[in-house]
């Protein structure tokens, strides 16, 4: 007798004994009924959550409330009172050669750009939950978590213009945003779920949007019925998703060649063994490593952060991150260099050299700049690939003038015995500092952004009813 | 990846019903283990279907999508209730002694869950690969690894008893 048949008769066998609670027609025909309606009744709490979430961010006061300024005022002094900002500024390490990350932090007062020597410039769009540099001065920004459509702020002082609108069947989620082909794209998922689709009909697409021409393309399914990505992360051409699908975690090379992919963590290895949960993978611009976050949710043991060498698999970082969890981690940057791990109700953590260094001096969501994201300098890029850049700009954090890498430590020791204000907010002598945060909302003298704080809600395309229609009463730009 | 239709022509639920809810449940309880949580699942993705039978009922495979729901059902319940997976069975088994003699079904409910649905559709539904496939939305070359490694291990799992 053959194994297979030996399976049959005993699979035949205990199905036999098995005591099968009855079912009725009639149960089925009611039970259906109910989840009708209890779709019905979800889908119409999801699409009120999601409204109160956005009206929640819109009308979020951060932790003192905005400064209502009269509007003869001039703007350029009109600055934040956010404690969170004022009261951390100084966690980083600035000695010369920690030059430290380059960084927008998303969070309810808009986005905080932040270098190695603390809080750098603060751009008041009002609440945003994501925004990342798009190399070109400019960011794209995402509002809300869900139902919210992905905008693009071209120049810290322009409009916004919608470029991804909401739809009410899709849920977007802004990924990152990558160069291809010498222009920046956005790349995001959208999730398609909803009161007309029954739960296990979910689908989910990658999308790319290039700017500014605004050409979009869909790469394919990448989730489905309790299936989705947690990350999606692009270098050179090649598209790598952190899935989770059932419990289990893994990753695929959802888009272009797996060629030199050594995947760390494989569908079948993730099946074999669902304890342990991997996620939030990240690949450097050229493709050599992947940072990601590795735990047990059932353990209490904090997650650590790994990092790969793609071309052979070795583990060649692995640093516990005191706090992380899988449910407190909302998003991780690796730039090859530096890694930034953002967690709920926390600024987030920056690991450098195989250890944490520090946190951010400011809560949110940290997503990581494209070259001269902040400047819009873009001098070192030459035609060589596309970089994630997490490393200070030292120049053009002083006011635009770039600087080749050589003359850094120069700048930076030129920055480090500059005139330093009582929160080490470092303040450039050679040209004015762009912004600074100090307590009570004063603002120091000379201060002034080229970036502007123009919040959302202009004369442009805004959304009604998104960013900062509110606070445009607030703040007079004329 | 459609498999043959099971039925000449799209059946009525109630005949779909009476067909092959008690052999879900069957087939679900020897996946997990558990055959009140099977019954349950079974009957929240037989309501499902019902609820959009004219869509479900024109599969090829109806069955295939019940079990598909059921399980998935089952296993996000579970976790929504104690934050384990399911699979309940096994790592009750896993943290049981090991039984003295132990036979082909004590070591095939130790086989991972992937493993036993594809063991359990293929030899107790008598399901082919291609419905195996589409009910659990995977490749039909997935389904064959993951019952040809399933097997692998059961000849192990004996040999190592013997």
């Amino acid at each position: 007798m053959t194994l297979e048949d030996r399976i049959r008769d005993e699979l035949e066998a205990e199905a036999a004994d098995l005591v099968v609670p009855p079912g009725s027609m009639e149960r089925v025909t009611r039970r259906a009924e109910r989840w009708t309606v209890t779709v019905r009744v979800a889908a119409g709490l999801a699409v009120a959550l999601a409204v109160v979430f956005v009206v929640a961010l819109v009308t979020s006061p951060g932790p003192t409330g905005p400064v209502a300024v009269p509007a003869d005022e001039d703007p350029e002094t009109t600055v934040s009172t956010d404690a969170a900002v004022e009261s951390t500024v100084t966690t980083l390490p600035s000695t010369p050669d920690a030059a430290g990350p380059l960084t927008a932090v998303a969070g309810p007062d808009g986005i905080v750009l932040v270098g190695g020597f603390g809080v750098v410039d603060h751009i008041d769009v009002g609440p945003v939950m994501l925004a990342i540099p798009d190399g070109r001065g400019g960011f794209v920004v995402q509002i809300g978590q869900s139902a919210s459509s992905i905008l693009w702020l071209a120049a810290p002082g322009s409009d916004p213009v919608e470029i991804v609108p909401a739809d009410a069947g899709e849920v977007l989620r802004l990924q990152e945003v990558t160069e291809i082909d010498g222009s920046p794209v956005v790349v995001y998922t959208a999730r398609r779920s909803g009161p007309d689709l029954a739960p296990e009909d979910a689908s989910e697409e990658l999308r790319l949007l290039a700017l500014p021409t605004g050409e979009e393309t869909t790469l394919g399914g990448v989730g489905g019925y309790e299936s989705t990505v947690l990350r999606v992360s692009h270098a050179r051409g090649r598209f790598v998703a952190s899935k989770i699908a059932e419990g289990y975690t893994w990753f695929e090379v959802v888009a272009g060649s797996d060629d030199g992919f050594s995947n760390p963590r494989t569908e079948q290895q993730a099946a074999d063994d669902f304890l342990v949960w991997v996620g939030h993978g990240v690949q450097s611009d050229d493709g050599a490593t992947m940072a990601f976050l590795r735990g047990s949710p059932r353990s209490e043991a904090p997650f650590t952060f790994v990092v790969v060498d793609l071309a052979t698999g070795a583990e060649v970082m692995a640093v516990p991150v005191a706090g992380a969890h899988e449910t407190v981690i909302t998003r991780l940057e690796w730039d090859g260099h530096t890694g930034l791990v953002s967690l709920v109700d926390g600024p987030a953590v920056v690991i450098e050299g195989g250890a944490v260094v520090g946190t951010l001096p400011v809560t949110g969501i940290a997503a990581a700049a494209l070259s001269g994201a902040v400047s819009g300098a873009n001098s070192d890029t030459g035609d060589g690939p596309p970089r994630r850049r997490l490393r200070l700009r030292v120049a053009s954090l002083l006011g635009g003038e770039t600087r080749r890498p050589e003359q850094s430590a120069s700048v930076s020791s030129e920055l480090d015995t500059a005139a330093r204000n009582p929160l080490g907010v470092a303040c450039g002598s050679a040209t004015p500092p762009q912004c600074r945060f100090a307590p009570g909302g004063e603002t120091l003298p000379s201060c002034s952004s080229p970036l502007g704080r123009r919040p959302f809600g202009g004369t442009g395309s805004a959304p009604p009813g998104r960013g900062g229609r509110d606070r445009r009463e607030l703040v007079n730009h004329s | 990846m459609m498999s043959e239709p099971r039925y000449e022509e799209r059946p009525s639920f109630e005949m779909f019903y009476r067909h092959e809810r008690d052999r879900l449940v069957r087939a679900l309880s020897l996946t997990l283990g558990n055959s009140t949580v099977a019954a349950e699942a079974v009957d929240e993705a037989m309501a499902r279907a019902y609820a959009r039978w004219r869509r479900v009922g024109s599969f090829g495979n109806p069955q295939g999508w019940v079990y598909r729901v059921a399980l998935n059902w089952a296993r996000s319940n579970a976790r929504k209730t104690r934050r384990e997976r399911l699979g309940a069975v096994a790592e009750h088994l896993l943290s049981d002694p090991e039984p003295a003699d132990p036979g082909l079904l004590y070591w095939i409910s130790r086989l991972p869950g992937h493993q036993r649905s594809v063991v359990v559709l293929r030899y107790y539904a008598d399901w082919s690969i291609d419905e195996i496939a589409e009910a659990l939305q995977v490749r039909p070359g997935t389904v064959k690894s993951r019952l040809h490694r399933a097997l692998a291990e059961l000849r192990t799992f004996e040999e190592v008893e013997r």
